[in-house]
């Protein structure tokens, strides 16, 4: 009978077996919600495994405790924004109100929106929803936020460019 | 009568990198970037009949032009369809928080992460305020020396903090324009990497002066002597961060710095208590007029692409007053007039009669 040679270690799999359950612990002692601890270490590994640095991590913990922190911030941004929404929805009037399907799509796409122009500075975010959102010229846009047109100019052309970051689904 | 249904956006998933797509096909940056100036100039006003022409040639150079541009008119256009009844402009520009969201936010806050520029309350005025070890006022210029040697001179509206850690001399630069002149302390302290940080990401001082000045979602560095590193905050991983040497100067934002250009007098002239005017419109020079002085400075749309140039000495402890002096010589230069509603409360307008 010959030995066969151990297989070589999968890095992903000793990253689960070695921390999973810790980064579950973790999070649990966070946000107080198993469930949620539950969501939030699965899709850390989803996100690790996905972006093949598996094998290259030096320090395990702190690495997937950022992960997770980043997918953290951005769960709850969608939830405030969800909540932001549903309020905002009582005080349309009734001929406005959209239907259960056109609300799921509309808080998905809000969302969407949401997270790409977080990498604005608030100005050049607030020029982009008062020039596309609320149909603003460049020059009441200029009044409004208090600053000159080349400002204006400037900062949509760095929204457009975070456009890149959006897709029609 | 029904809002037309709105159409479904998406991004790539949370927490992975993204990469510019057009169309759902990545594309190079640089065409994107090329797509987002035409058709911001687009956007501002229509073309003339020259860029109309220009615009075409570069549209029809190349299959991803054309697809970037589409993509850019899909996406912009699928936004309005969100605003029925006001609805996704108020949830965007963030209504007050419910008691409910409030508590959401707490959670999160609780994981210990530190929250993404302009999400929390970290950039508003009155944070920087109380936050600020050394500021200056409307129309000051004044000169400080940090713990470690550094001199910082501030100059109009300017305000730092200090953060001192046993790994580097760090200070932020909450809001304004700042010389620094660092300092090099004998022993461990002396060892440690100067970084000047704003909301725009970092600058890391290999010796010795230059100026850093924060408005608008940009912060501009000038290199007087020594070098420096610039790093944007979201940079993509793996950005190099640029070098500036003595003579050059840079602008960046969070995603990117420019290349470096040669710096001019007007990045430095404030620190010796002039204001440089080199061709520029008059709304700009005005917003930057605007910050020596308190109050309201408005201008009138009609005049307020007229360009001029000129020198304007500012002092370092009335420099509101020379302000107000410099605006109400503005009708020798230009076609406008100055009318003073009130001490705080200026409007630049066409002139009237001869």
């Amino acid at each position: 009978m010959t030995a066969s040679p151990s297989p070589p270690a999968d890095p992903v799999r000793t990253l689960y077996v070695e921390h999973h359950s810790w980064l579950q612990t973790w999070l649990r002692g966070k946000l107080g919600n198993t469930f949620e601890a539950a969501d939030i270490a699965h899709d850390t590994f989803v996100n690790v495994i996905s972006s093949g640095m598996a094998a290259r991590i030096e320090q395990p913990r702190p690495f997937l405790a950022t992960v997770a922190k980043r997918l953290v911030i951005g769960h709850y941004r969608r939830r405030v924004l969800e909540r932001a929404y549903l309020d905002a929805l009582a005080l349309l009037p009734e001929d406005l109100a959209p239907s259960p399907e056109e609300r799921v799509i509309a808080i998905e796409s809000l969302q969407a929106v949401d997270q790409v122009l977080d990498a604005l500075a608030p100005k050049a975010r607030e020029a982009f929803l008062l020039a596309h959102l609320e149909g603003l010229s460049y020059a009441a846009i200029a009044e409004r936020l208090g600053v000159s047109m080349t400002s204006v100019k400037r900062y949509l052309m760095q929204a457009h460019r975070q456009c890149f970051l959006l897709a029609l689904a | 009568m029904r809002s037309r249904t709105p159409a479904p956006l998406s991004t790539s998933a949370p927490g992975t990198e993204a990469l510019p797509r057009a169309g759902g096909v990545a594309i190079d940056a640089a065409v994107a970037e090329a797509a987002a100036d035409w058709f911001t100039r687009w956007h501002a006003g229509g073309f003339t009949t020259a860029e109309q022409a220009r615009w075409r040639r570069w549209h029809d150079a190349h299959a991803d032009h054309a697809r970037a541009w589409q993509h850019l008119q899909s996406i912009t256009g699928a936004l309005p369809g969100l605003n029925a009844g006001g609805l996704g402009y108020r949830v965007l520009h963030g209504a007050p928080a419910s008691a409910a969201r409030r508590r959401l936010l707490g959670v999160a806050a609780g994981v210990g992460a530190a929250v993404g520029a302009g999400w929390m309350a970290a950039r508003t005025p009155q944070w920087q305020q109380i936050a600020a070890d050394y500021r200056s006022g409307p129309g000051e210029r004044r000169q400080f020396q940090l713990p470690d040697g550094t001199v910082l001179l501030l100059g109009t509206r300017s305000a730092v903090a200090l953060h001192f850690t046993a790994t580097e001399r760090r200070v932020r630069l909450l809001q304004g324009q700042a010389l620094f002149t660092t300092g090099h302390p004998q022993g461990a302290l002396g060892a440690l990497p100067f970084v000047v940080e704003t909301a725009e990401g970092h600058v890391r001082a290999l010796g010795t002066r230059f100026t850093v000045h924060q408005h608008d979602g940009l912060t501009q560095v000038a290199v007087l002597e020594g070098a420096v590193e610039v790093h944007a905050a979201d940079a993509p991983p793996g950005t190099l961060p640029l070098r500036l040497d003595a003579g050059q100067a840079t602008s960046f934002e969070r995603m990117r710095a420019l290349p470096p250009s040669a710096a001019g007098e007007r990045e430095v002239a404030w620190s010796r208590g002039q204001l440089w005017v080199d061709n520029q419109r008059l709304d700009d020079f005005l917003a930057e007029l605007g910050r020596y002085r308190s109050g309201w400075l408005r201008v009138d749309p009609a005049v307020a692409g007229l360009r001029f140039s000129g020198v304007f000495p500012v002092g370092a402890v009335d420099g509101q007053a020379d302000a107000d002096a410099i605006l109400s010589m503005l009708p020798n230069s230009l076609p406008v007039q100055v009318r003073w509603r009130t001490r705080w409360w200026v409007v630049v307008e066409a002139a009237t009669g001869r």
